[in-house]
């Protein structure tokens, strides 16, 4: 309908283009990172939330 | 080992979660009212704060910034604390995160009944209140990033990244989408219009879906399904992945909210595909989830906490793949303004965050009041209702949507429209609307069960206000930067990783944003199309306190069946006066866009006097109201000059001119009236909104189609 209105505009199909080099120039770094990650430390990370009850305290407390 | 002590904030996650149980039960009572309200109409009981239209918005700003706001703020403020091993920032600003927010909600709760509206969907708060969210949402990000810079813990959890991509990007949209010109205390118009207005809406709208609704959860997920499960997330490298990814192709795919509108092609397709791309990393997220359960299904058997969780991703996972679906342009082109988009959106809602939310609480109430869940067999109670109140909305109104929208494009075979009558096609689907409220009812018994639940093992349990943790100081040695360890890195810099993200966020959001500047020089002005009447502006605003658009859509797509339907369709250039857009998003009643001319005053009167009077079964509430109420005349000038400083060409000094021409106007279609047999007095809200549908789209409006819709 009226998107002819838009294709007139100087350089507007240079845009799609830029957002594709961009999105896959992203993804391809995370990607090899993330599978050049050691391994270790992923599971250190993945732990996180699971260490911290061992980490409390008994019973101290200020309760105000 | 050097140990240092200190104490977790516990008073803050437990008032929001008080505050998420509360509110709660306030947006899903509201709901199951609109639920009945849509086919009972005279529900409403003659009181305007109690119409559909008024009532809708006040459901979904209190489902969504009440309900899942607080659950959102409640898992932050627990996990946050925790994966940092440090007490969070600021008590002053946790304190003003709760009770800010709290104000922001019942200030909204009493202005949207009241009509006080911006019209925008989930951006419908008036600007004061806009500004209150603006202060609160920044101290919430302060006390977050603040938390995360004097952590023990060396690395951020991926749950945290998470939370920082949506305080980052909710406040880039929300300040992004208010931008307005106050008129008044109470008023404000938006400073794009038409479809520029429409375009960072739905920038808008889409994105608080994809980071109001989602990435918090997404967070909840990563802290609370490892907790609740007690084994690790399933892989860490997938949720690198995921986060990245995600949060770098939600912002792009907004598009889609506007297939065959005025956007250009490009930007459409665009939205397309990456509302297609979006579907793996969602998936990602949903199986590295799923996949955390391995070895431990079980579990799930007994456990009502795993079940919620387990049927929140899932419906998280279903969600994820109906959105890049409506996104393709011909499903769209079925499914768009019908209730297949509720359908869809409460897969999200109910499904997802309801569930997700639901077993948070159950997990951590108890465990912050250091004891065990009351009972067990009332949770699975719970999940067993919820699940069956969720098919009950669901599938009946993918049924109605589709239905209806078949029945909207079906020809008969001499090409005429074979339900020309709306009315027929709304008639039709009223079966399912009474499953869904039935649905709807079962949904909310369960959380009436949570709720009972929750008192009785609060009221056993004991809390800790702050509750002693040791730890030890963060290792300050210096992370060196190393191939492989680069995302590791960045996990020891919060605010270089907050930066990161608003980066890739404002990338996608730019390369969406920007054609919306350039559309401004570029839409053809129509020679014809003047500005609105200042009666017409003031029946606009009636229109929008009303919030017909609630139910009717100004916009006429360029199908055959819509052209038949209603009349020629929509142009971009028809609305650069409209501020804001009014184009709608779900028709409950016709498409109003070429309403203009079609009836007589009269009719229109009568209408409003009871709908069943012109339409025998309509499901339109009364509007008495507006009969009686005296047309806001004093706030004419006031609007007017406001609309010029926007770019509307009223000339100079038509102020002082403006409320004799909006009377003269009046008593015109008074007499008009009269002449018709109805005696009323000019300065009535009905006269002013009788204007202004009578104007619409009449600019342009195209002769041949005048009479199709008889």
């Amino acid at each position: 309908m009226f998107s002819s209105y838009l294709s007139a505009i100087d350089g507007i199909e240079v845009f799609p283009i830029i957002s594709l080099i961009i999105f896959v120039t992203v993804f391809l770094i995370v990607l090899i990172r993330v599978f050049a990650m050691d391994k270790k430390s992923a599971v250190e990370a993945a732990n996180i939330p699971l260490k911290d009850e061992i980490l409390t305290t008994k019973s101290e407390s200020k309760n105000g | 080992m050097n140990v240092e002590k200190f104490y977790y904030d516990n008073e803050t996650p437990k008032l929001f979660a008080y505050a998420t149980v509360f509110w709660g039960v306030i947006a899903l009572l509201v709901g199951l009212i609109v639920a009945f309200d849509i086919y009972n109409p005279s529900w409403s009981l003659g009181i305007p704060y109690l119409t559909f239209g008024r009532i809708r918005p006040l459901h979904t700003n209190a489902a969504i910034f009440a309900f899942v706001g607080n659950a959102i703020f409640a898992g932050v403020y627990y996990s946050l604390q925790r994966i940092s091993k440090a007490r969070m920032f600021s008590d002053v600003l946790s304190k003003i995160n709760f009770w800010g927010w709290q104000l922001i909600i019942i200030a909204a709760a009493i202005t949207l009944p009241l009509g006080i509206t911006t019209s925008k969907e989930y951006a419908e708060l008036e600007w004061p209140i806009d500004i209150a969210i603006a202060v609160v949402w920044v101290a919430f990000g302060i006390n977050m990033i603040g938390t995360l810079v004097k952590r023990r813990e060396k690395h951020i959890y991926v749950a945290a990244w998470f939370y920082i991509a949506t305080f980052v990007t909710v406040a880039v949209l929300h300040i992004g989408n208010s931008i307005e010109l106050p008129v008044s205390f109470w008023k404000s118009y938006p400073v794009y219009a038409g479809v520029q207005d429409a375009l960072v809406q739905w920038w808008y709208g889409h994105n608080a879906v994809a980071f109001f609704l989602t990435t918090p959860f997404l967070g909840l997920m990563y802290y609370f399904l490892p907790k609740a499960a007690n084994r690790p997330i399933f892989s860490y490298r997938l949720s690198i992945l995921h986060f990245w990814s995600l949060i770098f192709i939600y912002i792009w795919a907004g598009p889609h909210h506007l297939l065959y509108t005025a956007l250009p092609n490009w930007a459409q397709s665009l939205g397309t595909v990456f509302s297609i791309m979006l579907w793996m990393p969602s998936w990602g997220g949903m199986f590295n989830g799923l996949f955390t359960l391995r070895g431990a299904w079980d579990r799930v058997r007994d456990d009502p906490i795993l079940k919620f969780m387990v049927v929140a991703v899932t419906a998280y996972g279903m969600s994820t793949f109906e959105g890049p679906m409506l996104a393709l342009k011909n499903v769209n082109a079925l499914a768009h303004y019908t209730d297949w988009i509720p359908a869809h959106v409460h897969v999200g809602t109910l499904g997802w965050n309801g569930f997700m939310t639901f077993g948070m609480l159950y997990w951590m109430l108890p465990k912050l009041f250091r004891t065990n869940l009351y009972s067990k067999k009332l949770a699975n109670a719970h999940f067993w209702i919820g699940t069956l109140g969720i098919v009950m909305w669901v599938i009946p109104m993918w049924w109605a949507g589709i239905t209806q929208s078949l029945m909207w494009k079906e020809f008969t075979e001499i090409g005429l429209l074979k339900y020309p009558n709306f009315l027929e096609t709304v008639l039709q689907i009223v079966p399912m609307y009474v499953i869904r409220s039935i649905g709807g009812t079962l949904y909310f018994t369960g959380l009436l069960i949570l709720v009972y639940n929750l008192y009785k093992t609060v009221r056993v349990g004991s809390f800790e206000k702050n509750e002693a943790v040791e730890a030890p100081p963060r290792d300050k040695t210096k992370e060196v930067l190393k191939w492989g360890m680069i995302h590791r890195y960045l996990e020891s810099k919060a605010i270089l990783f907050t930066m990161l993200t608003l980066f890739a966020i404002l990338i996608g959001g730019f390369v969406e944003v920007v054609p919306t500047y350039l559309i401004k020089s570029n839409i053809p002005t129509i020679e014809s199309v003047k500005p609105y009447t200042p009666l017409e502006l003031q029946g606009r605003d009636i229109y929008i306190r009303e919030a017909c658009n609630s139910c009717h859509s100004q916009m006429v797509r360029p199908f055959r069946s819509e052209v038949e339907r209603y009349g020629e369709y929509s142009k971009a250039g028809e609305f650069v006066y409209d501020h804001p857009f009014l184009w709608g998003s779900k028709r409950t009643g016709p498409d109003l866009h070429r309403v203009g001319g079609k009836y007589a005053n009269m009719w229109h009167y009568l209408h409003f006097q009871d709908p069943n009077q012109m339409s025998p079964g309509s499901l339109m509430p009364r509007y008495t109201w507006l009969l009686e109420w005296d047309i806001d005349v004093e706030s004419t000038p006031a609007k007017i000059s406001a609309m010029r400083t926007l770019g509307v060409p009223y000339p100079e000094g038509y102020e002082d001119q403006c409320i004799a021409d909006l009377e003269a106007q009046a008593q015109e279609i008074s007499e008009d009236l009269l002449d018709s047999g109805i005696l009323t007095e000019p300065n009535k809200d009905v006269i002013a909104l009788i204007a202004y549908l009578q104007r619409l789209g009449t600019d342009i409006k195209a002769n041949k189609s005048d009479e199709t819709q008889k």
